[in-house]
């Protein structure tokens, strides 16, 4: 039950959070935005961006801000599943028996920094796919429970593919959001310089625990949503596949495969969030459309003409947000 | 709190309801009159008038259902339009929680209509779709057609079909040989030749195509006989004969009867006379007024007119007005036996044709 105290909380903390942020990250606005909300919705984020723009000390950031436990693990080519879930050894008691004992890998923290993630292999990115959806991770048949809240925030270089390792569909869909990293303006590199030239450490304080977190994420999911804002997330999502009964236009043309159920939870979960930051009590169509990017850019899987037309996803993003929008009264009763 | 700002929109949504309603209604009252005027036209009624009553009619009709059906402002449209002012969506969950007393929802009304505040009712425009009047336009257009051809069918006079009337005059070369009388008896009319002799002709006004209303006679006088009708018109035996009615006109004609002196019939004068030629003209020119007046058929050409200075081409001697009535005389006679024709005719016809060729 949501009282007038848990507003206020969010409300101050998210003004807190953000400020907090702001000291260490240097512009990266819709970023930090996207994945403070995804934080908030209980989402994974894959940041994707060139290199020295910020995405891993954003990550670190974050982890001070949220006073939350945070490991790195830095993605390469011979890393094991073990290295990241950890693993059973043999360890002898005060009787001088052998048992196994689970040592747990990295992955056992509240936030988690997959710093370039696609240089793993398939087997190692795929040790985090559970972790990432039901927050377990299974070793050797024994099932254990992370700690909440658990974040996975991923890293990956859209430069330097020689040596990677695409992340498969089922680990992309994992992700709440995919948020591109741009290259900071010329102020914010002014900025940057200026401010790294003092210290290179972070310097943001923390301001919200695990426990408030947890309260944040409650509280933003009593956001109501009205049955047709409701139908017209779902049919954005739907629009996506090419063979869906309100397939869009540029869906039919330029994509292979559409979005996951996945996708629209994800798209109501950060919207509800989203509305909560605006200081609104309820989910408009307007938080949608801008979320729709996020959500859906790495879920939707582009056909050989988009491909050969050099059309990017987010481009056939913004054709189904338009013509869904424009069309948002067919679907309504 | 919910029905006072409700009351504020209703009623400039009603009226849209009721624009759009009526611009829906409209498309099926052209509808109506399509239809209508297309059966009207087919059934050639000309009571077009029933096509606007019916159109009316349609219009009225639909107007209230389309209102109650489809456009009449509910709670949740109200508050949709409303939204559209920039509410983000805040009165649409409003209406949707209403009865909801949890936290979140009260704190949700209260915030929607802290937001509604900012807004009146005079921010909201009729809006009517580009494709409702596009759709109204093209079945006016479509709609329209029918009845205005129908009025058109309806107002113009039928035109009576033109007929083209033709003439048929049918004449004697000589008043003393014979006369041509109507079959109802009517005197023919007098008419004179060049001699000032009056000489009879008939004319019948005959349509295009038509029959002539009534037949004519043609009455040889004492002493001669009738021999032909100069268009070689016989009988329904092939007989020559007097009698003729002509059928299925298909252009002016003047016909001439031809008569002959019965057997006999010539007393010495003419029998003098006929030792040498009787010119219509004498050697000088001047006309005779002893020779027989030659047919005219009036239109000019010189065929078979009067003999003049100026149509003596042969030979300036012969008269082939004479020499016409000689030859039809053998035509008759050859027509009534076998057909074929005989030397002396061959003879004139070839020498009149050679002459024509070195003329």
């Amino acid at each position: 039950m949501v009282t007038e105290k848990d507003i206020e909380q969010f409300g101050k903390l998210c003004e807190e959070i953000f400020k907090q942020v702001s000291r260490d990250v240097i512009g990266q606005k819709e970023v930090v935005e996207g994945t403070i909300i995804a934080m908030i919705a209980g989402g994974n984020v894959l940041l994707e961006g060139v290199p020295g723009v910020g995405k891993t000390r954003l990550v670190r950031t974050l982890g001070r801000v949220f006073d939350l436990p945070f490991a790195r693990i830095q993605f390469t080519p011979d890393l094991m599943p073990a290295d990241v879930t950890g693993t059973n050894i043999i360890v002898k008691d005060e009787h001088g028996n052998s048992a196994f004992e689970f040592q747990p890998g990295p992955i056992f923290s509240n936030i988690i920094l997959a710093d370039e993630i696609n240089r793993a292999t398939p087997k190692t990115q795929s040790a985090l796919l559970e972790a990432m959806q039901e927050h377990t991770v299974t070793v050797m048949g024994v099932s254990r429970k992370l700690a909440e809240p658990f974040f996975v925030l991923a890293t990956q270089n859209p430069i330097e593919q020689d040596g990677t390792y695409p992340l498969p569909e089922a680990q992309m869909d994992r992700f709440m959001f995919k948020l591109l990293v741009p290259n900071p303006s010329l102020n914010e590199l002014m900025q940057i310089v200026d401010m790294t030239q003092k210290t290179m450490a972070e310097v943001a304080d923390t301001v919200c625990s695990g426990e408030q977190l947890l309260k944040m994420r409650e509280t933003a999911n009593q956001i109501p949503v009205a049955e047709e804002v409701l139908r017209y997330a779902m049919v954005l999502t739907s629009a996506t596949h090419p063979d869906s009964e309100c397939a869009s236009e540029a869906a039919k043309k330029y994509v292979r495969v559409g979005a996951s159920p996945r996708a629209g939870q994800a798209l109501i979960s950060a919207a509800k969030v989203k509305a909560l930051i605006k200081g609104r009590f309820n989910v408009s169509y307007s938080d949608i459309n801008e979320l729709a990017a996020p959500v859906l850019r790495h879920r939707i899987k582009l056909n050989f003409e988009a491909v050969a037309e050099r059309i990017s996803a987010d481009e056939i993003i913004k054709q189904i947000v338009e013509e869904v929008s424009a069309n948002k009264n067919k679907y309504n009763r | 709190m919910a029905s006072e700002w409700l009351k504020k929109y209703y009623a400039k949504l009603r009226n849209e309801g009721i624009l759009k309603a009526f611009l829906c209604a409209l498309i099926v009252g052209f509808a109506a009159l399509f239809v209508s005027a297309t059966i009207f036209l087919f059934v050639q009624w000309k009571e077009v008038w029933v096509c606007a009553i019916v159109f009316g009619a349609a219009t009225l009709l639909a107007t209230p259902v389309f209102y109650f059906t489809k456009f009449r402002p509910n709670k949740k449209m109200i508050a949709k339009r409303v939204d559209e002012l920039g509410l983000e969506e805040r009165l649409l969950t409003m209406t949707e929680l209403e009865g909801d007393n949890s936290y979140i929802a009260i704190k949700q009304r209260e915030d929607a209509m802290k937001a509604l505040q900012t807004v009146n009712a005079g921010l909201i425009k009729y809006a009517v779709s580009a494709s409702l009047i596009i759709a109204v336009a093209v079945s006016a257009i479509v709609g329209i057609i029918p009845p205005t051809i129908a009025t058109i069918a309806a107002v113009l006079p039928e035109q009576e079909e033109t007929k083209i009337e033709y003439t048929l005059t049918y004449k004697v070369q000589d008043a003393n040989m014979g006369k041509i009388v109507t079959w109802d008896n009517e005197q023919s009319t007098a008419n004179k030749d060049v001699n000032g002799k009056e000489i009879g002709f008939v004319s019948l006004k005959v349509f295009e195509g038509e029959d002539a209303e009534q037949g004519v006679t043609a009455v040889a006088n004492e002493g001669y006989m009738f021999l032909a009708w100069s268009d070689g018109y016989v009988g329904p035996q092939g007989e020559i004969t007097p009698y003729r009615i002509d059928t299925s006109v298909e252009g002016n004609a003047t016909i001439w009867a031809i008569f002959a002196e019965a057997d006999g019939g010539l007393d010495e004068e003419d029998t003098e006379e006929d030792s040498g030629p009787n010119l219509p003209w004498s050697e000088n020119g001047e006309p005779n007024p002893d020779a027989p007046p030659i047919p005219d058929d009036g239109n000019g050409d010189g065929s078979g007119g009067r003999s003049e200075a100026n149509n003596q081409v042969v030979d300036g001697e012969t008269f082939y007005g004479g020499e016409l009535d000689g030859a039809i005389g053998d035509a008759a006679e050859a027509v009534s036996g076998d057909g074929s024709i005989g030397g002396v005719a061959i003879g004139i016809i070839g020498g009149y044709y050679g002459s024509i060729g070195t003329n």
